[in-house]
């Protein structure tokens, strides 16, 4: 049966009854408006020879000049690194996190989960500025945990780790997991819990093992929590932590073929004396490409699975 | 679980792995806090260790000593956090609140002007220009708290979500009948109901204001207002940063700074506050993950 | 065109204010005295270059104000940044619309300043508001912030030669055996760390700032650069024409093999590549022999004093007078600057006057420091490095020095030794050239990216240059070396023709 819903028409009386709402929306719509539109307008920035005199709008448009010092010297490599990055950060961060999820939701006592999640979250709670202390506290080439305790003991050379780009993509990766991976985990482990306990119960019974279970039971059930979240990452896969390329490895020049992402890019550019329209070439680029992205993932999770889709 | 024996020793073997993940979780916190005790001389000659030669309260008592810089960082950390988090707590829950009031008119275009804020952004140059040229907040407070970080689309999806699942509609038809108008039902009903929500929320937004160091790397050039993440990343290039006139002090017997150990230290500090409230708000925490992950 | 007539227009009318000045006896020109102080006090805002963040700066501020209110109808905002601030935010600030006047920047900058209307040409408003500049600073030298005819700065009255010092602590050199007498050249430090890392196996030979290393500091007394890079140099410390690369020189080579070789051997610290800490406070921290600098006359007494240790100094290379260094520090007028001229006036005025360079480097008299018998000043009774509320010692940064007291310790004729070690120094062929980047901004910044990746490494000795350095040069002549290179001969050849 079909009925169409008659939608009320709306009057001002009943407009009115609503204001309040419209009130209590104002000053969140306000600040949007300021912190997240108006700068979209300002991307054109891009296209212009900035100058402070004529201001954002007000300067001479450049055409793609600033994109063409971008693409003919830096693009290939800060979108390479930004990518592979975020690929390697993605599938390891789902590996890892779920084999943990499984693992502690499997652990009997009570006390001792409690104790897994509490721990594995705790790097995720510490800022960015302290971990690359962290780091430096391990991988100071003169003072390192890593050059004197370990490879001196193990009679091994020291490295001088911070101008040495080839273990980078190796730290880096680490250090992500390292901070990162109880979140995705504790996400899993809302996944596993939420699975009804007849399925294992019934699986037991026909005494299927602990990795039957989990291949056929386990990863099939957690299959939305990772869409979702893959498809979270892969919108973001445009993007990096800012902080872990820049501080994590001391600004140091000799990494930069590794550590160069777009957002340290963006800085960099914006620091330099007259590089704030390669800054904001670049940070366009960013917007467009990771724009293109989540609407293409979303586009693909709807046609897999609609209500995962975010949108 | 039935308790044969192949199940304990499952049980002792995913123990002993969680064991070894849990070590390598807190290991490396475990190094800076002993790297802030132990001897400027130790962490020179020796290197960072677990197990330092010479144990010190040095780089503690310096800090101390300079307690002027370091708490007026601490405090400011603290003001901001507050203030920001307050803000986007209570800015969150109207928002959520006014979205969640299904009959709304204009509510779809209302949810899809914030949703877009997720998907597409300005980037850092025109922002950085915008918050500088027109609302000059340079070197002020605001400057820590305004931009970026005063409200997030996803928190008001989130509230917005968990309202208008968790409070049902018959109750906002009671209040209706009851006379009681929007703004009643939002002070003497959802707002009660649904804190929860709003202190996972808020317990984020309070970790990333106390973790920020990029809008005062942006925003802040008068020392008198650096965050505590600010003055470590100050440090890492100056560590006379914190003290006024070390390049200036005038003889042999002046005094020498724990560089290494006194970094260390203030980074200690700098994390200690989470460490001592996060096993009371773990559970807040735990949620707060669980909650990003459901689709707004 | 239009900007090589205006410079020799400037040209003339420099002469002629200084032959005005001369004529009238005094230093001050004629429109600088015509203050109106009927009209509402001029607000400006003066960034300046300390050495560190001052416990109390508000007083210095009140009594700068009190000077300016009197002597020139102003009200100033004082802005002291240190360097480590500064380079992070100096960006942000000139391409926001922040309120300054008067600031400090590296001359590298300029060109791209002058693109993006950051600064003002001074040339504008120089002789009539700033005359006593032009006496002070003298015309040469004031030349070298001139690019293409634009007037972006004037420098400081810092040293204008920049040989390399080496500073050793005293006590350890004698442990050595060895004399200060024995070291002539930088390899000479060899056989000295070689004694003294038996005999303190746990000491840092040599160790510095990433940027201060040898084979980075040596520029500024082998060679040219023509302006801020050193792509492209006149080597034969600028007795020639001809624009060659250094990094393919043997000098270059030869001085990245020394810090390879003492890196080999453990002589220097291990993370001297990415070190943020300067030589003198890792000296200071008690672990550290010896570090690289930039010397001048008082170098001992300096780093006596931010060392906490008696240090021996010696200077390594020549005396070499060259465009870069004299600009090497400059003060210039921001675009944001309501009334260009009336910063003009104050830059003018802080030049001359000696209470304002007082109060920007030492504070204020009585509380931060007091003079002593012989003409210098010191710290009062009571008040120590550690709990004086102003202290800067940071005369080579800030305007002028030389119109200023001189701290205890320095020999009370300093300025004068200052400008006897100009007059015998060297003189580059090329001095007053200061190239301009315009036309190879792109080139130079995609260079300046190559460099970042190689230099600082190479020159801490931590890559083996004789591998590495043609691989570095490959990347520049790839990257577009050798039309920076053409660049700058080109406008060479043009400004040599036109002296």
């Amino acid at each position: 049966m079909k009925t169409k819903k008659q939608k009320p028409r709306l009057t001002w009386t009943t407009f009115k009854g609503y204001i309040p709402l419209y009130l209590m929306l104002l000053p969140g719509l306000v600040y949007f408006f300021i912190n997240n539109y108006i700068p979209m307008a300002g991307i054109i920035v891009a296209f212009k020879k900035y100058s402070k005199r004529k201001g954002i709008y007000g300067s001479d448009w450049c055409g793609l000049k600033n994109f063409e010092f971008l693409f003919k010297n830096d693009a290939a490599l800060i979108i390479r690194n930004t990518l592979l990055y975020n690929i390697v950060f993605i599938i390891l961060g789902m590996v890892v996190g779920v084999a943990l999820a499984i693992l502690i939701t499997d652990v009997y006592s009570k006390r001792c989960k409690k104790l897994y999640q509490s721990a594995i979250l705790l790097p995720f709670l510490v800022s960015i500025v302290v971990v690359s202390y962290i780091v430096f506290a391990f991988l100071s080439a003169e003072n390192g945990m890593v050059n004197n305790g370990l490879l001196k003991a193990l009679g091994l050379p020291a490295v001088q780790w911070y101008v040495e780009p080839k273990y980078w993509p190796f730290i880096l990766t680490f250090v992500n997991l390292w901070k990162g991976c109880g979140y995705g985990t504790l996400i899993y482990i809302a996944g596993i819990t939420g699975i009804d306990p007849a399925f294992y119960e019934a699986a037991r019974l026909d005494g299927a093992s602990r990795w039957k279970q989990v291949t056929n039971i386990t990863l099939p059930c957690l299959v939305p929590s990772l869409i979702t979240m893959t498809m979270l990452n892969i919108g973001h896969i445009f993007s990096s932590d800012f902080g872990l390329f820049y501080q994590v490895p001391q600004n140091s020049g000799a990494l930069f073929s590794v550590t160069q992402t777009i957002d340290t890019y963006v800085y960099r550019a914006l620091m330099s004396a007259g590089g704030i329209g390669r800054s904001a070439a670049a940070g366009f680029f960013q917007s467009i490409v990771g724009f293109i992205l989540v609407m293409g993932a979303n586009l693909i999770v709807r046609k897999i699975s609609r209500e995962n889709a975010m949108f | 679980m039935l308790r044969t024996k192949s199940n304990i020793r499952y049980q002792i073997i995913i123990n002993v792995i969680m064991m070894l993940v849990t070590l390598i979780m807190v290991a490396p916190l475990i190094l800076l806090f002993i790297s802030s005790v132990s001897s400027e001389k130790s962490l020179l000659v020796n290197g960072y260790s677990y197990i330092p030669k010479e144990l010190s309260l040095d780089a503690y008592r310096y800090i101390f000593s300079n307690r002027q810089t370091i708490f007026r960082a601490y405090g400011i950390t603290i003001i901001v956090t507050i203030i920001g988090t307050t803000c986007n707590v209570m800015l969150s829950a109207m928002m959520g609140y006014a979205l969640s009031v299904k009959k709304l008119p204009f509510r779809n275009i209302i949810n899809f002007y914030i949703f877009f804020t997720m998907l597409f952004s300005g980037g850092l140059v025109p922002s950085y220009l915008m918050w500088a040229n027109t609302f000059h907040i340079k070197n002020t407070l605001l400057a820590l708290i305004l931009p970026n970080f005063l409200l997030s689309a996803m928190n008001v999806i989130l509230v917005r979500t968990n309202y208008t699942t968790s409070i049902p509609e018959a109750l906002y038809e009671a209040a209706k009948i009851d006379g009681a108008s929007y703004l009643q039902i939002f002070t003497k009903v959802v707002f009660p109901m649904g804190k929860p929500i709003l202190v996972t929320i808020g317990l984020f937004s309070g970790l990333t204001y106390w973790n920020d160091w990029t809008n005062g790397l942006y925003y802040i050039n008068d020392p008198k207002l650096y965050s505590i993440q600010n003055l470590l990343n100050k440090m890492i290039q100056d560590v006379q940063a914190l003290q006024a006139n070390a390049s200036a002090a005038g003889s042999g017997a002046a005094m020498q700074i724990p560089t290494v150990s006194v970094r260390m230290a203030i980074a200690f500090v700098a994390i200690l506050p989470i460490l001592i409230i996060y096993p009371f708000l773990q559970k807040y925490f735990a949620e707060g993950v669980a909650l990003g992950a459901v689709k707004g | 065109m239009k900007r090589k007539m205006k410079r020799r227009w400037l040209a003339v009318v420099l002469s002629a204010v200084m032959i005005s000045g001369v004529l009238c006896g005094c230093g001050t020109g004629a429109k600088t005295s015509e203050i109106d102080f009927d009209e509402e006090p001029y607000e400006a805002t003066l960034m300046y270059w300390v050495a560190n963040d001052a416990r109390d700066t508000e007083a210095v501020e009140e009594a700068f104000n009190k000077l300016t209110m009197e002597q020139l109808n102003m009200k100033v905002d004082l802005m002291p940044v240190t360097l480590g601030t500064y380079g992070q935010q100096i960006q942000m600030i000139l391409s926001s619309d922040d309120k300054l006047d008067i600031f400090p920047f590296w001359p590298g900058s300029m060109g791209t300043y002058i693109d993006a209307d950051y600064i003002v040409d001074m040339s504008e408003y120089l002789e009539d508001y700033g005359p006593d500049l032009i006496d002070i600073i003298g015309e040469d030298d004031i030349m070298c912030c001139s690019m293409n005819g634009f007037l972006g700065a004037v420098p400081s009255m810092h040293e204008r030669t920049n040989p390399v010092y080496m500073v050793m602590r005293t006590d350890l050199l004698e442990e050595s055996g060895f004399k200060a007498e024995d070291i002539k050249t930088i390899d000479d430090m060899t056989p000295i760390y070689a004694k003294l890392k038996e005999l303190h196996p746990d000491m840092v030979m040599y160790g510095c700032v990433n940027s201060m290393t040898y084979p980075v500091v040596v520029f500024s007394s082998l060679f040219d650069p023509l302006g801020d890079n050193n792509f492209g140099v006149l080597m034969d410390k600028g007795q020639t024409t001809t624009v060659t690369n250094w990094y393919e020189t043997d000098e270059f080579m030869n001085a990245c093999k020394t810090m390879y070789e003492w890196n080999q051997a453990g002589y220097t610290s291990a993370d001297l590549a990415t070190s943020t800490d300067g030589g003198e406070s890792l000296m200071r921290a008690g672990n550290l022999f010896s570090f690289t600098t930039y010397g001048k006359p008082n170098t001992k007494a300096e780093k006596d004093s931010m060392t906490g240790y008696d240090t021996t100094c010696v200077q390594l290379t020549d005396d070499l007078c060259c465009t870069k260094v004299t600009n090497s520090v400059c003060y210039g007028i921001s675009a944001n600057s309501e009334e260009p001229e009336k910063a003009m006036m104050l830059l003018n005025w802080i030049y001359k006057t000696k209470e304002a360079n007082d109060l920007l480097n030492w504070g204020i008299e009585g509380r931060d420091y007091v003079v002593t018998e012989d003409g210098t000043i010191d710290y009062p009774e009571g008040v120590t490095a550690e709990n004086v509320q102003y202290h800067q010692d940071f005369g080579w940064a800030q305007m002028n020095q030389y119109n200023s007291y001189i701290w205890t310790g320095n020999s009370s004729d300093l300025w004068d030794q200052y400008q006897e070690v100009r007059d015998n120094a060297v003189v580059s062929k090329a001095y007053g050239f200061f190239f301009d980047p315009t036309n190879v901004i792109d080139e130079i910044a995609a260079l300046q990216t190559v460099s970042d990746e190689y230099l600082m490494s190479l020159a801490a000795g931590a890559l083996d240059p004789e591998t590495t350095i043609p691989e570095f040069n490959e990347k520049l002549y790839d990257t577009g070396l050798q039309d920076v290179i053409d660049e700058k001969q080109a406008q060479l050849d043009a400004w040599l023709e036109e002296q």
